[in-house]
């Protein structure tokens, strides 16, 4: 329905920065190493099969009585079996039948199974519901037991056993394939090409099958892997390709047979199978990361990123001292993430206070890195980033220094954290009481009951009705109202001294968010805690916070009183945002006001004023050097060289300043 | 009432839906027009069926009972090929911009698609036709080769909106069209909007859940809770005076300096968010000035003076919003 999405989710979602270029599917493949070895190694068996009279030093069923068992030698690189007959040629002669009946198999199942699963996935309604229960079914048959049935009906015609095995592995590629198809069914682009008037089976074939292609082709190494060991199994057992012709199955049975004269046999034979079904498993993982890249950008790696800075550096600003009257005093912040192996600073030269009581917005746009300034202060910064300069002090205590314990009781003791999805942050296995039970022992030392009594005074305080019987629910059975209520109790269970709500009422509707800040507000009076109140919504700030922070492309350019900022804003950015809201216009026929450009992704940031490029006040000055925050009169600073002059010469109040 | 011929009719719309099996009603018995080169706003919180209004006009939900005729020809009950036809004449722009693009197909594929599809143009034509949107709504010509992971949100919605206006159509929803952007994107691409409208003459059903954005774009507003219309009139009116309790919370919750948030307190009772009784007010659980009356019988909607009218049992008693928690007064709009 309506819920609303939040523009930081969606920048998360899909980096904005993904490279526009996307070189063909299979040159991004061979890039990754993984990929290119397990590549490599399957078509070096296949060639190897296809010219085996070329390849093979032997013939396969050359005996050579006088050298049996023997180890690899130059004319038996891979050593002889019991008959004298050469390894080497023997596989390289057994991958033919090999490749013949993964072929068979594979190709049943994706014959059979991808129209079945796209229809299912796609129609859905009975006939999805039909699919499911018929595949739930062929999930339970044992695959064995059926192929030897089929190979004593059929006696022992192989081609048709295959084709059965393809039919048996439908069931479980359908399922997969359906999962696919029913997640890309639900995107809105699907719907648009409704709209368009294209018909559903051109819908199938140019939005949804592009989709799938990456989980199909997954599925198809994964089904060649299954088959290739299946079909070893088999000629272990003595069906498939008679002796004295080889394949890989019945080497392994004649390796097994003379183990204890000499386990070389089986190291080849078994060998082969392992490395085959490795590489095809190796394949099938890189092909699921490049069909993801190709439209999200590479996916994260984990690894260590250096520290070297895309962007040349500004140079530094004097870093001031710490506020000792503050609760919060936080001194040139500056976060970095990783983006495409290198490191990329998302906030700048970071500047603010928070005395005790005190309620503080963060205001700014998506991509301007007020998140990432809230989660810095609890040092819970997600994807790999970091604070690499400044200093965060919190009631004299330095958060950068802490240790893993201290930092455990920091965390909730002295600052609390709600985030925009309460659903989410609320771990959906354990019920109410259990999470707020947690929540508070990790901060006192409480007897069972104690917790429960304390949990129950938790829910009162933030005026959930019926406080026992929230308690023994799921956070699933929750609205969003009472979760983020929930969430906030949590978040209260270690009486902390400042709590840090990030967009805390941005996904919910606008009744339940005035009864959330109502609730924040007389919160904020009961316990004389600090709130630091981060949102996209001049409103809600306005309403909540008596000082705001303006964040623009990382850096905090203005700092005001409420009534100040919102009347008389001192910096561009913030006259020309307050400006563009709707519900400031006073002439609904005039277009509104707006920002030329877009705000820069972090790489882009220009030198000096981070804002230059899109201010009507711009001049050579503000490229020169990074700009200071200046002192205004009224306890207000601007990140401008023009602070003063715009400071002064505003003539009429602007922004949201009629409520 | 608008005098003009109306260029959307739905008359009495009910779309219901199958969860656990039973029948939720999700919109009841909805009524609106729209009039060529008019926006009406639709306006509502999570669950007020807004959006399936949309998806039913679309096509996209099949219509339990009730008509929706668009320019004079009956969309309920059309299918396939017919269906299709009426694409050409309403078109839509959703609120998620990564959702609505696919990201496996270039810009200008995408684009191309409703001409090629409904029009049965040339790809020569139809590749010239986006070009020429794409330059209109603000986007380098260049951008059909590319793919849409490589433009902001506030760019892929102008490319949505583009490809919505590719068959020329006579009526585009927005559904939620600017809820995802941030306010200095979301100022410039409602511009663009209105822009649009003056030039191809749209007619618009512009739902959104911020009053602010809807009252700015809209010259009537319907405002809709648990899928029944519980005000609708002059955009104005609604936001500045508003008569439905409803409505009146609704613009009281909207935050501001000095607003106390409490001070219209809907408090929802607890855990019974899903069901809502078959008859009777569905606000009527939530209403401070519920009586018996309200629980048992369903308001119909009642003239409130311009063309407006409220579903309320208790119109003439409800005091009118105070002074502080009123929307401002605007200067009105030009016709």
């Amino acid at each position: 329905m309506s819920t609303v999405v939040s523009p930081d989710v969606i920048e998360r979602a899909t980096p904005p920065s993904a490279p526009p270029v996307t070189p063909r599917f299979l040159r991004r493949l061979i890039r990754r190493p993984s990929a290119a070895i397990s590549l490599g190694v399957l078509a070096l068996i296949v060639l190897a099969a296809i010219f085996a009279p070329l390849v093979a030093p032997d013939s396969p069923n050359y005996a050579d009585l006088a050298h049996p068992l023997a180890g690899p030698t130059l004319a038996h690189p891979l050593g002889t079996d019991q008959l004298g007959r050469d390894l080497l040629s023997r596989l390289i002669y057994g991958a033919r039948p090999a490749i013949v009946e993964t072929l068979e198999v594979v190709g049943t199942t994706l014959v059979l199974g991808l129209p079945i699963g796209l229809m299912s996935g796609f129609i859905g309604g009975w006939f999805d519901r039909m699919v499911m229960q018929v595949i739930d079914i062929g999930m339970a048959i044992p695959a064995m037991v059926v192929i030897l049935i089929v190979l004593s009906v059929f006696s022992n015609d192989f081609d048709i056993a295959m084709i059965a095995l393809g039919i048996l592995l439908v069931p479980p590629f359908v399922r997969n394939i359906r999962g696919a198809v029913v997640a890309v069914r639900g995107e809105l682009f699907v719907d648009a090409a409704r709209v368009a008037g294209l018909s559903p089976p051109r819908i199938v074939f140019r939005h949804v099958l592009p989709r799938v292609s990456g989980p199909v082709l997954v599925q198809a190494t994964l089904l060649s892997a299954i088959s290739v060991l299946f079909t070893s199994g088999l000629g272990y057992l003595g069906f498939g390709v008679q002796p004295p012709n080889p394949s890989w199955g019945t080497m392994v049975g004649n390796a097994q047979q003379v183990i204890n004269e000499s386990s070389w046999p089986l190291v080849a034979a078994g060998g082969i199978v392992g490395i085959t079904v490795l590489c095809l498993g190796l394949l099938g993982d890189a092909i699921r990361d490049v069909s993801v890249e190709s439209w999200t950008g590479p996916v994260a790696r984990s690894r260590r990123h250096s520290v070297a800075l895309a962007a040349p550096l500004d140079r530094e600003l004097a870093p001031r001292e710490p506020n000792a009257d503050a609760l919060l005093s936080v001194r040139g912040l500056r976060v970095a993430f990783p983006r495409q192996g290198r490191s990329v600073l998302v906030a700048q030269d970071v500047d603010f206070d928070i005395y005790p009581g005190e309620a503080v917005g963060l205001i700014g746009e998506s991509g301007c890195g007020k998140t990432s300034v809230a989660r810095a202060v609890i040092r819970l910064l997600r994807g790999g980033g970091e604070v690499v300069g400044g200093r965060i002090v919190v009631g004299g205590r330095d958060v950068l220094a802490l240790d893993a314990n201290e930092l455990r009781r920091f965390r909730g003791g002295e600052v609390g954290y709600i985030s925009q999805e309460p659903q989410i942050s609320l771990d959906p296995t354990f019920k109410v009481g259990a999470l707020l039970r947690e929540a508070i022992k990790c901060h006192s030392d409480m007897s069972r009951a104690a917790a429960r009594a304390r949990a129950v005074e938790l829910l009162e305080l933030v005026r959930l009705p019926e406080a026992k019987h929230v308690l023994a629910l799921y956070p699933h059975e929750l609205s969003g109202g009472m979760a983020q209520r929930v969430a906030l109790a949590r978040a209260l269970a270690g009486r902390p001294r400042l709590l840090i709500a990030d967009e805390p009422t941005t996904a919910l509707d606008v009744t339940l968010q005035s009864e959330i800040l109502g609730l924040l507000r007389s919160l904020q009076q009961e316990t004389g805690m600090a709130l630091l109140l981060v949102s996209h919504d001049c409103w809600v700030i306005s309403e909540l916070c008596q000082r705001v922070l303006v964040m623009y492309a990382g850096q905090v350019v203005e700092q005001a009183p409420v009534d100040a900022l919102f009347d008389r804003p001192a910096h561009p950015y913030s006259e020309r945002l307050l400006l563009s809201d709707p519900g400031s216009v006073t002439d609904d026929a005039q277009p509104l006001p707006t920002i030329p450009g877009t705000v820069p992704a972090p790489e882009d940031w220009p030198s000096g004023c981070h804002f230059r490029e899109r201010c009507d006040h711009a001049s050579a000055a503000c490229a020169a050097a990074p700009i200071p925050l200046a002192e205004l009169p009224g306890g207000r600073e601007s990140r401008c060289i023009f602070a003063h002059d715009l400071y002064d010469g505003h003539s009429t109040p602007s922004g949201c300043s009629t409520r | 009432m608008s005098t003009a011929p109306a260029l959307l009719e739905v008359h009495d719309l009910e779309v219901t839906y199958r969860a656990h099996r039973r029948e939720l009603a999700a919109v009841r018995g909805v009524s609106l027009s729209i009039a060529a080169g008019e926006t009406v706003g639709l306006v509502g919180e999570s669950g007020s069926g807004k959006t399936t209004i949309a998806r039913a006009i679309l096509g996209l939900v099949a219509v339990r009972s009730g008509s929706i005729s668009l320019a004079g020809r009956d969309l309920a009950g059309a299918r396939g090929a017919d269906r299709r036809e009426l694409s050409k004449i309403v078109q839509v722009v959703f609120q998620d911009p990564y959702s609505s693009l696919n990201p496996a197909l270039k810009i200008g594929a995408t684009l191309a698609e409703p001409l090629r599809a409904l029009h049965g143009k040339s790809a020569g034509e139809a590749r010239q036709r986006s070009r020429d949107l794409l330059e209109r709504v603000g986007i380098d010509a260049a951008a059909v080769d590319r793919y849409p992971a490589s433009f902001s949100g506030g760019q892929r919605q102008r490319v949505a909106i583009a490809r919505a206006l590719m068959p020329s159509p006579e009526l585009v929803l927005c559904d939620e069209a600017v809820s995802a952007l941030d306010l200095s994107v979301q100022a410039s691409v409602l511009n663009l909007l209105r822009s649009l409208q003056r030039e191809f003459n749209l007619g618009y059903l512009f739902i959104g859940h911020d009053l602010d954005v809807v009252r700015y774009m809209s010259s009537r507003i319907v405002v809709l809770y648990r899928g029944r219309v519980m005000e609708h009139g002059l955009a104005d009116a609604v936001a500045r005076r508003p008569c439905h309790p409803y409505t009146q919370a609704l613009v009281a919750a909207k935050p501001g300096r000095g607003k106390r948030s409490a001070a219209v307190s809907v408090t929802p009772p607890a855990g019974s968010d899903v069901s809502t009784p078959a008859i009777g007010c569905p606000f009527e659980p939530r209403c401070r000035y519920a009586i018996e009356r309200c629980a048992s019988e369903t308001p119909e909607l009642q003239a409130t003076g311009d063309g407006g009218a409220a579903a309320c049992h208790r119109l003439g008693d409800i005091p009118a919003l105070p002074a502080a928690l009123q929307t401002p007064p605007r200067r009105a709009k030009s016709a």
